[in-house]
């Protein structure tokens, strides 16, 4: 049952209020001879309006709608008796639109059917991308239109938020999302990731999968975290994972990125039990059939995810002494404030260098920028934030791409080149000194502008760039819209490269033109570390491949 | 009729105050434009032009202004003959009230949609000579949404009448009218995408058109406005306004019917 919004209620309530009033008004105006009581009848009729004005149309209001029109009846038919008729015709619809919209489903709910045909429509006329992975719009669309379908038959907004997820997954680029809000996303990850049994399998750098995050209660079974699995519910870990709805609703740009996931959702496959087979501490192989622990994988999955990828828990931008040499940026988003923007960072980039500066005095000598899980921002904060890191000369950032203002559309060139603009090039300061060493530390959630200064910053002699998987790989400017249900945001701005290609993102190969330096092994030495002794694999990795490093 | 028709333009022509509102009203609509193209619009970057097409996708206000100045023509042209009896005399000289009600409801009618009309199209006329078009919408939709204004206008036209006749005297009248036009204005409304709900509303739709951005690092954001109108939006805002507009009206003509007109 939906709860009924206050102002609905209000004009529910206000129709037998009206009639009442107005049916003892009737016996009273006809005795006196003044025109002026039949403006009560119009009463109803104005406050229903500024009401429903307030409140926006509900469909299922409908009758209480009407009812305040059949109000006006006893303006035009000032006769006791059709004011009496109207008062009661008026109370009885007024009434009726309670328990529609109690009991009929989809009160106050957006069409979800023309909700997705709207963000479709919207993204097929302007997702920049369409070309480069040459996006079959017809098939997507009659893919999705029938889940679409049932969301809306059973007015079911986490299973439109789900389904908006498998969509946007299609796509293959992080830019591409859809929220309805905070809650309903919460709602959907946790009705599609399944059931907990306890555990989560992820796939160590050799192939084979290892249980994390395990539960005590599973302890005492003897398994632990770094358990060996061999099967889940009699299938690999890799199948399992694909019965997985969130599995589904997961976007990755590169396929390197996805299978570095493989096997991360199989754990909240099954019904009531589930059969995990598994190498016990002797080497031999076991079989246990795990009770169901709650509904609820996602909550168990989210912690083993930010266990591996949470990056150095200080402040954004705060310049944190790690040694006695190095130091460590922390840049959680690639935005630093409103004023910022508009000076092209300088005041930011002045903050750095004093900073730094600051920190050299004190024996400092590498830094690391720590952009792990960064969800992107601003492309001129990266050109602020590289230029001080910069050897010093000339670098090439990005192109602009080619915008024709009279067909309203990027040229294309043919051959997946487009027709560029101008180059974005700036002029290093090399703040470091030539002693110095930068290690970029990313994610496969390093996105956007974290993904661009990832690219720029690898073309540095200065700079290594270190993860268990590459950056994201989705690096188009991106443009939000508000749908009547929910935010759709997708890639809506051409950034190339030099020679017209697309800048960063994959096309029909899944494979971005991003790369680490070094992909540290995701090993069961990283497992330990990061799961029973709560270290920071990677920063560690970073500060012992500095100390080792030949200068 | 046609007489009583005829003598409202006659009284129309020669009341002098009716001239300079009207003037006003017109020279509001085209200072707005004149602002706009003064201040530039929030979008566009310094030194960029306004042009008539970009202005008429930001030009909501003159539609707010003419609600404003249509309260004010629809009690007068409407309300004034009460006031000194003009009604009665008619009334009295053989005259139907069906005449007196069909005559002044026709010109205050088609007077204030064509007023409507010519504050739109002014400013951007204007615009147009100065800056030339552009190329944010095509003129045709720009035609399309002034005519589909007619609707909601004759919506709200038919409720200032209603108003007018309830209360008779075409200052207070005008009072309602202005005042039910601010409150409206002031309320925080839903977004209403049936635009069905109130005249207001459907103004709103039409005036809204969806827009698209993009951008460069180094590069002006270019806005891209749809300029097409959804057809089940316009055959909505027809059908409610012409619905909503005739209901006003009969409720105007039953209540004048048979009011005693004191």
């Amino acid at each position: 049952m939906d709860s009924i919004k206050n102002i609905d209620l209000v004009i529910i309530a206000l129709m037998p209020l009206c009639s009442v009033l107005l049916w003892a008004l009737a016996n009273y105006a006809e005795k006196v001879m003044s025109s002026r009581w039949r403006i009560c009848w119009l009463v109803p009729a104005f406050l229903t309006a500024i009401l429903t004005y307030l409140a926006g149309f509900e469909k299922l209001m409908l009758p209480a709608y009407i009812a305040a029109a059949v109000f006006v009846i006893g303006l035009a038919k000032p006769e006791k008796k059709p004011r009496k008729i109207a008062s009661v015709t008026a109370a009885v619809l007024g009434l009726t639109a309670l328990p529609l919209c109690t009991l009929v489903g989809g009160y106050r709910t957006p069409d979800l059917v023309k909700n997705f045909n709207n963000g479709f429509n919207k993204m097929k006329a302007h997702y920049v991308l369409s070309e480069e992975k040459e996006i079959d719009w017809d098939a997507l669309y009659a893919k999705y239109l029938p889940q679409f379908e049932e969301a809306e038959k059973a007015h079911d907004k986490v299973r439109n938020e789900i389904v908006w997820a498998k969509f946007c997954a299609e796509f293959h680029d992080l830019h591409v999302n859809y929220i309805t809000d905070e809650e309903t996303n919460k709602a959907a990850k946790k009705c599609a990731g399944g059931n907990d049994y306890g555990l989560v399998i992820t796939k160590l750098a050799d192939g084979s999968f290892a249980a994390v995050q395990v539960d005590d209660s599973l302890k005492a079974k003897g398994i632990h975290n770094g358990t060996p699995v061999i099967s889940w519910n009699g299938i690999s870990p890799a199948e399992a994972d694909k019965q997985s709805e969130l599995y589904e609703m997961q976007n990755y740009a590169d396929e390197d990125n996805a299978k570095f996931y493989e096997g991360f959702f199989a754990a909240g496959t099954g019904g009531e039990t589930a059969e995990l087979v598994y190498t016990d501490d002797d080497g031999v192989q076991q079989t246990i059939t795990l009770p169901k622990l709650n509904d609820d994988y996602y909550s168990r999955c989210k912690d083993a995810y930010e266990t591996i990828n949470q990056g150095l828990n200080v402040g954004h931008m705060t310049v944190t002494k790690l040694n006695d040499t190095t130091a460590c940026l922390r840049i959680k988003t690639m935005s630093f404030d409103s004023i910022s923007e508009k000076d092209d960072h300088a005041a930011m980039q002045k903050e750095i260098r004093e900073n730094i500066l600051a920190l050299k005095e004190q024996g400092v000598r590498d830094i690391v920028i720590d952009i792990r899980e960064n969800n992107g921002g601003s492309g001129s904060m990266v050109k602020a934030i590289a230029q001080l890191f910069a050897p010093e000369g000339e670098h090439y950032y990005v192109t602009d791409a080619y915008w024709d203002d009279t067909s309203h559309c990027y040229k294309s060139e043919g051959g997946g080149k487009w027709k560029t603009d101008h180059d974005i090039v700036f002029d290093g300061e090399n703040i470091l000194g030539d002693e110095g060493r930068i290690i970029v530390l990313v994610t496969a959630h390093s996105v956007s502008a974290a993904d661009h200064i990832t690219k720029l910053m690898s073309g540095f002699d200065n700079t290594t760039i270190i993860g268990f998987t590459e950056s994201s790989g989705s690096a188009q400017g991106v443009t939000p819209t508000d749908l009547d249900l929910g935010m759709f945001s997708f890639s809506s701005s051409l950034m190339l490269n030099k020679d017209g290609s697309v800048f960063i993102d994959s096309g029909t190969d899944y494979q971005s033109g991003i790369e680490v330096d070094i992909k540290v092994p995701y090993n069961n030495q990283a497992l330990t570390a990061l799961f029973d002794d709560g270290k920071d694999y990677l920063m560690d990795y970073s500060l012992e491949y500095l100390a080792e490093l030949e200068r | 009729m046609k007489d009583l028709i005829r003598a409202q333009i006659y009284q129309i022509l020669r009341t002098r105050v009716y001239f300079w509102v009207l003037i006003a009203c017109l020279a509001l609509a085209v200072l707005f434009g004149v602002s706009e193209y003064l201040n530039g619009a929030d979008d566009l970057d310094e030194g960029m032009l306004l042009t008539a097409s970009d202005f008429f996708t930001r030009c909501g206000m003159i539609a707010t202004l003419f609600l404003g100045f249509s309260g004010f023509f629809v009690s007068f042209f409407t309300g004034d003959d009460f006031k000194d009896k003009t009604a009665n005399y008619e009334l009295m000289s053989g005259r139907l009230r069906k005449q007196s009600f069909v005559a002044r409801v026709t010109v205050t009618v088609v007077f204030n949609i064509l007023l409507g009309s010519l504050m739109m199209v002014l400013p951007l006329t204007l615009y147009s000579l100065l800056t030339g078009w552009g190329n944010s919408i095509p003129v045709s939709a720009a035609v399309t949404r002034i005519l589909l204004m007619a609707f909601p206008f004759f919506r709200q036209i038919c409720f200032y009448i209603l108003l007018t006749y309830i209360i008779k005297r075409p200052g207070y009248a005008f009072l309602a009218c202005y005042g039910y036009m601010c409150i409206l204005t002031l309320l925080p409304a839903q977004a209403d995408p049936t635009g069905a709900v109130l005249a207001f509303t459907s103004i709103q739709n039409l005036l809204h058109f969806d827009y698209w951005a993009t951008f460069g690092l180094e590069r002006d954001a270019q806005v891209i406005y749809d300029p097409n109108i959804d057809t089940a939006l316009a055959v909505r805002i027809i059908i409610s306004s012409l619905a909503a507009g005739a209901a006003y009206l009969w409720a105007a003509y039953s209540y004048f019917h048979k009011d005693d007109i004191e």
